[in-house]
């Protein structure tokens, strides 16, 4: 700290200092943990239902109440004796009596029934785990993005390595132009892309059914596979240039000594490229799980009403359902199940965080 | 060598097979934006038109999505690049063991999903009374793309030359005029690439956008609901544009990529000279000079 000051001065060291507590406090930390919260607890929907039970059996004593003020004050209007009157407007006075005291009672109840009480318990989490619709959309979520992750790992080493490796600079330049628009449009538009390929009347069934391999258009949308090849199509690109940053720092006289020693190519990459390789490897698997986990464009515009993913069920409890603490469960489920992702790539590969931020 | 070779031509099929794998789908979308056909498709071709271009052009309502990501991307900027900025001098001065964990916490916002930044920042500013718009997705936004910032000053600080401040500091210049006179300039290319990551990653943003836009529209947000509702040719002429500007980016990016490599090896080359007429105990300037005759003749 004081390291710290004497190199950038007072003043430089607030705006550091305050600048950083501001965005890991206000827009990291606390809003997380303000999330974990929300999960842990729901409203008291018991204590809601009583409470308006009793604002109706009350309001129907008052209506009843004020019944009888009105037939007492009739009678008290042709009473016949000074007695009989006054002892009707004593009973009013007890009926107002009582009616005043009612009234008292409804503030608190109507802010049970406005802001049931919180209960705080696992409650949210435990609806997910026993909902076996919700619980097999998140095992298929898991599933499917594993499978989109280790199929882009499969189709992007190649291309990786070839940049890095295999193609003469000008080559390299002219295919890593050619892999950056797909990877600069916007995700949406890709999507749309694909949307245009595989629905009814889309591209890919007017070719299958010309060329008589299907006798009626393939429903692509409404199945999972057209999630999954969407998924794919749109998040292979974030495995391919980590890969090639590493193996581009791979000093390429490395692989020639091995190849003159006699190394087969399986062993070359077994040993020197894929071990050099290994943080890109890292961050492309952490950076496509986590998009292909958390996407909502892909299984809204590619998928139907039976290819639910995790995310769509969360954005419904926040605007459908209305029911945030739930969503919160939800989601802060999806975040464990991103940092148990991360976690396992740095043990797998062996690399520490920040090996990988290069 | 002739198993090589019929490897080499393995891979260079498989690299023109993937190409085409991600190029196409981007093709057929941007061909259909001159199609006539009422809804996006590029078979049966139905006749050339302009039209759909017209259409994006008298659409209002994109118009003004598109001013909406413009307000939010030049918001993520004025938030996005102080942050990073500290965030970066805040790590490079530290040695203490607590570097890790805060740099842990400090590049986590890009290893989570952005949906649960967007409900993060929805869920704790409801509480504080603020409700989505604007001024939220700015914000949601920032926290993620703070960190990309952060991670491209590290980089540019790693080659930055200490004895620099020293000296300035020596010669008498306040802490703020180092900062400004010496560290600042030196940044000041990473600024502008940052700037431009920035902006590009808030004008592109979906997931945590949705959550936190509330009932205004962003770019993203007006296109997703128009591909889900009503579908005309106008998005694909929308594409089109887009697919356009990519390439251009795309040219200027390789262009630049190649004058720096070109750069880096021509000073990796004048070095090993320098190194190699050391040895010898030759005279560097002398082989400079001797290399300015060379290419004058």
């Amino acid at each position: 700290m004081s390291d710290f000051v004497q190199r950038y001065g007072r003043i430089m060291t607030a705006y550091v200092m305050l600048t950083c507590t501001v965005w890991l406090l206000g827009m990291v930390l606390l809003p997380q943990l303000l999330m974990v919260d929300y999960s842990l607890w729901s409203r008291d929907e018991v204590a809601q239902s009583r409470a308006m039970r009793t604002i109706d059996s009350l309001e129907d004593r008052l209506d009843a109440i004020d019944d009888e003020v009105d037939t007492l004050s009739a009678q008290a209007d042709k009473a016949a004796t000074p007695a009989l009157r006054a002892e009707a407007k004593a009973k009013i006075d007890r009926l107002e009596k009582e009616a005043d005291a009612i009234n008292t009672e409804f503030k608190p109840l109507d802010k049970v029934v406005k802001e049931p009480p919180r209960i705080y318990g696992f409650k949210n989490y435990l609806y997910l785990l026993t909902n076996a619709l919700h619980r097999s959309i998140f095992l298929k979520t898991l599933l499917v993005s594993l499978l989109v992750t280790f199929t882009a790992l499969a189709l992007c080493y190649p291309i990786a390595y070839y940049l890095a490796h295999v193609a003469d600079g000008r080559r390299a330049g002219v295919i890593i132009m050619g892999l950056l628009v797909p990877y600069w449009v916007n995700e949406i538009l890709r999507t749309f892309a694909w949307l245009m390929i595989l629905s009814r009347n889309g591209l890919f069934n007017t070719i299958l059914t010309s060329l008589g391999l299907a006798a009626q258009p393939v429903d692509f949308l409404n199945s999972n596979s057209g999630v999954i090849i969407g998924m794919v199509y749109c998040y292979v690109l974030f495995m391919v240039f980590p890969i090639y940053n590493t193996l581009d720092t791979l000093d390429h006289n490395q692989i020639e000594a091995a190849r003159d020693l006699g190394a087969s190519w399986p062993k070359i990459h077994r040993r020197i490229a894929i071990p050099h390789a290994k943080p890109g490897i890292a961050v492309g698997c952490i950076m496509t799980f986590m998009v292909a986990v958390g996407t909502y464009a892909v299984p809204s515009i590619l998928g139907g009403t039976s290819s639910l993913w995790f995310t769509q069920i969360i954005y419904s409890w926040f605007f459908d359902g209305g029911n945030w603490n739930q969503g919160a469960a939800y989601a802060f489920t999806l975040l464990l199940l991103c940092i148990g992702f991360v976690l396992l790539m740095l043990r797998v590969f062996r690399v520490r965080l920040e090996e990988m931020a290069r | 060598m002739s198993s090589r070779r019929l490897l080499g031509l393995f891979c260079g099929l498989y690299v023109i097979a993937f190409l085409t794998y991600m190029l196409t789908p981007l093709a057929i979308m941007a061909g259909a934006a001159f199609n006539t056909s009422s809804i996006p498709e590029l078979l049966p071709w139905k006749g050339f038109t302009l039209g759909w271009f017209g259409e994006l052009f008298r659409d209002r309502i994109m118009w003004g999505a598109i001013g909406n990501s413009f307000v939010i991307g030049l918001g993520v900027i004025a938030l996005a690049i102080p942050i990073g900025l500290a965030g970066a001098l805040l790590l490079t001065g530290m040695r203490s063991k607590a570097r890790s964990l805060l740099f842990a916490v400090m590049i986590s916002p890009i290893l989570t999903p952005g949906v649960i930044l967007g409900i993060s920042t929805l869920i704790f500013w409801r509480h504080l009374g603020v409700s989505g718009g604007i001024a939220l997705t700015i914000i949601g936004q920032a926290t993620f793309i703070a960190s990309f910032c952060m991670l491209l000053f590290m980089a540019r600080l790693q080659r930055f030359d200490r004895d620099l401040e020293e000296a300035a500091l020596d010669l008498g210049a306040s802490h703020q005029q180092v900062f400004f006179k010496v560290t600042l300039p030196f940044l000041r290319p990473t600024m502008l690439t940052a700037m431009g990551i920035a902006f590009l990653q808030s004008f592109e943003n979906y997931n945590t956008t949705l959550f936190v836009v509330g009932s205004k529209n962003t770019m993203t947000i007006r296109i997703a609901s128009m591909v889900r509702l009503g579908l005309t040719p106008e998005i694909n002429a929308l594409a089109m544009v887009f697919i356009g500007l990519t390439i251009l980016a795309a040219v200027v990016f390789e262009i630049r990529r190649r004058t720096e490599k070109r750069r880096a090896s021509e000073l990796k080359r004048r070095n090993r000279r320098e190194d190699a007429a050391l040895a010898t105990g030759g005279a560097p300037a002398a082989l400079e000079n001797e290399e300015q005759v060379a290419e004058a003749a």
